[in-house]
């Protein structure tokens, strides 16, 4: 089945449509994987004391700040409640990749990486942020690039 | 209490090579200098000691130190992976030499007096290329991984 994007000025909010004759058993069941993957793989995010819902395809990375884990998504960043662990069980065979101990990034907005002078493995990201990522964690990023 | 547990076998491990390595290079030794017994190390250190058994005693247990030095060390240090490849090196390097010299120079291996300065240079020799042949591993590690981020992108 081919994925195509519909894009136009109107389109303020994105959504997504299935287009087809008829509805059938395997397109309600694609809807239901989609909406799994939009709607419920999502985590709680805080910040100004709001509470967030946030989609995993949001977001960009997960890094520990002191003895909070932060969830960086394109609009900000939200202190969410689970531990590093968790997430890390949680997010195994998504795009979602532990970097280091203390990071987990989306695959997607990895840019390249690159040995510093004094040989720690930094990650260039889209948005221009550099993080690092650790040597016995380099194999999972390897496989998650290999899926 | 993981991690201690997985130093201590290491280190068991180390001083049980370090033993190994030991005795075959005093074996060897004692073979090349036509010694009628068996040497710990040299006559010198030997003569130390009521008997050639108690030097060997000594021996085995520096030997030992020397093993665990090396093999604690390592699995502590080279374990701290969010630093640098060239901050692990040194700091094994400052630590090995700082710990493993004093018990070379007590079992014998070489008088302090005339080689301190060709052992310290062929110390850091030993370690340039080991930390040489690390970033030239990583720069290998990000080469492959930049490929398969760009295959991914494509």
């Amino acid at each position: 089945m081919n994925v195509i994007f519909n894009l136009a000025e109107k389109f303020a909010k994105p959504f997504i449509s299935i287009n087809a004759q008829k509805e059938s058993r395997e397109l309600v069941a694609l809807s239901v994987a989609i909406d799994r993957v939009v709607n419920q793989l999502t985590i709680i995010g805080y910040a100004d004391g709001k509470q967030t819902v946030i989609p995993f395809y949001q977001i960009t990375r997960f890094y520990t700040q002191g003895k909070h884990v932060v969830c960086e998504t394109g609009d900000g960043a939200y202190k969410i409640h689970e531990r590093m662990y968790e997430l890390r069980e949680r997010l195994a065979g998504t795009d979602l990749i532990p970097v280091s101990n203390a990071e987990i990034v989306n695959k997607t907005v990895i840019k390249s990486f690159q040995l510093t002078k004094s040989g720690s493995y930094q990650i260039n990201l889209t948005n221009g942020d550099t993080t690092f990522s650790s040597r016995r964690f380099v194999k999972y990023i390897r496989e998650a690039f290999l899926k | 209490m993981k991690f201690s547990w997985r130093v201590i076998q290491v280190s068991l491990i180390g001083g049980l090579i370090g033993i190994l390595i030991g005795f075959l290079l005093a074996l060897i030794s004692s073979v090349l200098n036509q010694s009628p017994v068996f040497l710990p190390s040299t006559p010198t250190f030997v003569a130390q000691y009521q008997n050639n058994l108690t030097a060997t005693l000594v021996s085995v247990g520096l030997w030992a130190l020397m093993g665990i030095v090396f093999s604690a060390t390592s699995s502590i240090i080279f374990a701290i992976d969010r630093w640098s490849i060239t901050h692990q090196t040194v700091i094994h390097f400052l630590i090995t030499y700082v710990l493993f010299t004093p018990l070379a120079v007590t079992a014998g291996w070489f008088p302090v007096k005339y080689y301190l300065i060709s052992y310290s240079i062929e110390f850091l020799i030993i370690y340039f290329i080991t930390w040489l042949v690390s970033m030239q591993i990583a720069k290998a590690t990000v080469r492959k991984l930049n490929r398969l981020v760009s295959k991914e992108k494509q």
